[in-house]
């Protein structure tokens, strides 16, 4: 279903980027890594990757420098910053470096490979993009009017419902985490660590599968989500 | 045996080693100052014997040569400690008990040791050796006078003092032993005090304190301090009791749930199918049991006094709208009244993931436990030192004494306690604010319904605690 990706990690943990690798490389892509900051650097201008996994804080070169030096030099190469500073202006400060996502650990695997693969699929020219209906087997949304339908049946969204619908609908197959969506749907940078997510999703379900046969949008028990009519 | 163990004990106390010490050089000084005392007295016995004999000479010697004679015959029959030798010029023995001029004695005016042969008076032809102090004079006529004295007299009296000064050395000595004793038995005695509470305390029983003596030393002080820190212990460990007991209570039976799944599963063969589905039952049982367990874990931290890491200021505005658009939706498809009142500009110093974390809480169950279209309102006050959030229901509300109650760590109201949900919202909540130095208040909503109201202080964090 996904194109395999060439990635590479630059982590100086050289467990956790041990860890990192094999769970990447399970997941299909194949997998280059670098110990620090310099070595990263060459490998990143010298090999074309799909994604790369900058932790922010390492030896001989540090993260920010990384991206800055990437993007000056005309790469358009998306990267998941990692760190462990996670306030708001850190995370700002990696994005506004030329960061496309950021990542404050501890996260779980599932996260990083989630936002790796939309990472990818980003990269990549998205032909929908430009469209100003999105459709997902026979569910539709016309970003213009803001109107939902499936089947040719209207349904009647709430304005954040037709933003977190929208998000998946971008990302068709994809799987996305409850932080994805906090941040790029809400725009919140914590977890509540309330249902309430959970309880978004179950009634925008409500809302699209109820009355159909072919269930589109998928929990994945401690992961997250997925809008396709894949099982 | 106990008596012998705490001898021990006491051997060991730093008390008794101090007065060791102290008796030591005590001691010390005493020999030295008694090694003075002597040495001069010695000098002075010497010098009275010195003249004793010089003057006996002179006396002796200036006697007619016949006179002196019988003198000296009479003398040495009458067993003195003094014995003579009257020599003439040509080194005849003439008079006296000696037996011959010592070789030794040279012929000056001074006393000298030397060793002599004695005549003893009592049994005639019978002589005995012995040291005699001795002092010499020459006659005008050329003969010699010996007049030596036994030193024995002289010896008995250092002797005297020598024992004297032992005497007092050893009773001074004995005196600082008993001395450090009976302090390192007293300190003892208060340091077992204090093990004995910390020994009952080590047992298991933390309402022990240590006794205070009242005296204001430097031992209750140590008293003071000790039981101050018991009570923090305890309360910690009360608290941790508490949390133990809820998690028992609260997480025991979705783990029964879920170990019964997992046993009724695996009681016959199934398809893949099958358990792909029990599995995944599984871990939402799972990821529901691990949100209850960081909530409970989240509010232990806050409350023990850490978790607020890096605190900063932010705008609790921002924070609470940001939080409410997460209800929006569920608001409008229920028909319910959701209202945000916040007021601009009020910024408090802490972490706005927990203010976020706490109100999102609120709102949780103030959607969850009204009906639907009980108004919901989130509102922003502030003055000159707190900022209030708060949550307004209009819901069925809540007795006052299970206000006072469902602040308390998982307490639920009755209503509650057949519905799902942890009860941990508001428990959580407030170890929010109190993490942030502020307080949770619950109060009625004017018009019927249930208040929560997050108390912050503006001034930032409190860190007296």
């Amino acid at each position: 279903m996904l194109a395999a990706m060439r990635l590479l990690l630059i982590e100086d943990d050289t467990a956790a980027a041990g860890y990192l690798r094999q769970g990447l490389t399970e997941a299909g892509h194949v997998v280059d890594a670098a110990h620090d900051g310099e070595t990263g650097l060459q490998l990143a201008l010298a090999g074309d990757y799909d994604v790369l996994v900058v932790d922010r804080m390492l030896p001989r070169r540090d993260g920010l420098a990384i991206v800055r030096m990437l993007r000056a030099d005309g790469r358009a190469t998306p990267v998941l910053l990692v760190s462990a500073l996670g306030q708001v202006d850190q995370r700002v400060e990696g994005l506004r470096a030329g960061g496309d996502d950021y990542l404050v650990k501890p996260y779980a695997f599932s996260e990083l490979l989630a936002r790796v693969e939309a990472l990818g699929r980003r990269a990549q020219p998205a032909p929908v993009a430009a469209s100003a209906v999105l459709r997902v087997a026979d569910l539709e949304l016309d970003l213009e009017h803001r109107r939902a339908s499936r089947a040719g049946q209207p349904i009647r969204l709430q304005p954040r419902e037709l933003r977190l619908l929208e998000y998946l609908m971008r990302r068709p197959g994809r799987v996305v985490t409850r932080t994805m969506l906090l941040e790029q749907v809400w725009d919140l940078h914590f977890d509540p660590q309330t249902n309430v997510v959970d309880s978004q999703i179950s009634r925008l379900r409500a809302k699209i599968d109820r009355d159909f046969d072919l269930p589109l949008l998928h929990t994945l028990r401690g992961v997250g989500y997925r809008l396709g009519d894949e099982a | 045996m106990r008596a012998f163990r705490h001898l021990l004990q006491l051997a060991r106390t730093s008390a008794l080693r101090l007065a060791l010490r102290y008796a030591l050089l005590q001691v010390l000084l005493l020999a030295v100052a008694l090694a003075v005392l002597l040495s001069l007295a010695n000098r002075y016995i010497e010098r009275e014997l010195e003249a004793g004999l010089a003057s006996e000479a002179a006396a002796l010697a200036a006697l007619p040569t016949d006179t002196l004679t019988r003198r000296l015959a009479a003398l040495a029959d009458n067993h003195g400690a003094r014995h003579y030798l009257l020599q003439d010029a040509r080194g005849v023995r003439l008079a006296g008990d000696l037996v011959a001029w010592p070789a030794a004695l040279p012929l000056d005016a001074r006393v000298h040791r030397v060793d002599a042969l004695v005549f003893e008076a009592d049994e005639p032809g019978h002589r005995e050796a012995m040291t005699l102090l001795a002092r010499s004079v020459v006659r005008p006529d050329g003969s010699r006078l010996l007049v030596a004295q036994e030193p024995g007299a002289a010896e008995d009296l250092r002797d005297a003092v020598f024992a004297a000064a032992g005497g007092v050395l050893a009773l001074s000595g004995l005196l600082s032993l008993l001395l450090g004793l009976a302090l390192g038995w007293q300190w003892l005695a208060r340091v077992e005090a204090v093990n004995r509470t910390a020994g009952a305390i080590a047992a298991g029983d933390l309402s022990r304190r240590v006794e205070a003596s009242g005296r204001g030393d430097e031992f209750d002080l140590l008293a003071g301090h000790l039981n101050r820190m018991l009570a923090r212990i305890e309360a910690a460990v009360a608290g941790m009791r508490e949390v133990s007991d809820n998690v028992a209570h609260d997480l025991r039976r979705p783990l029964a749930r879920l170990k019964t799944r997992v046993e009724v599963v695996l009681a016959q063969p199934r398809s893949s199918a099958e358990y792909a589905a029990a599995l995944t039952d599984t871990l939402a049982d799972a990821d529901e049991l691990m949100r209850d367990f960081d909530a409970l874990l989240s509010i232990t931290r806050l409350e023990a006094g850490g978790e607020i890491v890096a605190p900063h200021e932010f705008d609790v505005g921002d924070t609470a709208r940001a939080v409410a658009e997460l209800y929006a939706d569920e608001a409008l498809d229920a028909g319910r009244p959701f209202d945000l009142e916040l007021a601009p500009g009020v910024r408090a110093t802490g972490d706005p993931a927990l203010v976020g974390r706490a109100l999102a809480n609120l709102l949780d169950n103030a959607f969850r436990y009204t009906p639907d279209d009980a108004r919901v309102r989130v509102s922003l006050t502030s003055d000159a030192d707190f900022a209030r959030l708060a949550v307004s229901d209009a819901g069925p509300g809540l007795a006052a004494a299970d206000q006072a109650r469902l602040v308390e760590r998982y307490a639920r109201g009755d209503a509650a306690r057949s519905q799902p949900g942890s009860g941990l919202g508001l428990a959580l909540a407030r170890a929010v604010a109190r993490a942030h130095g502020g307080a949770l208040a619950l109060a009625d909503t004017p018009g019927g319904g249930l208040t929560v109201t997050l108390v912050l202080p503006l001034r930032g964090l409190r860190t007296d605690y």
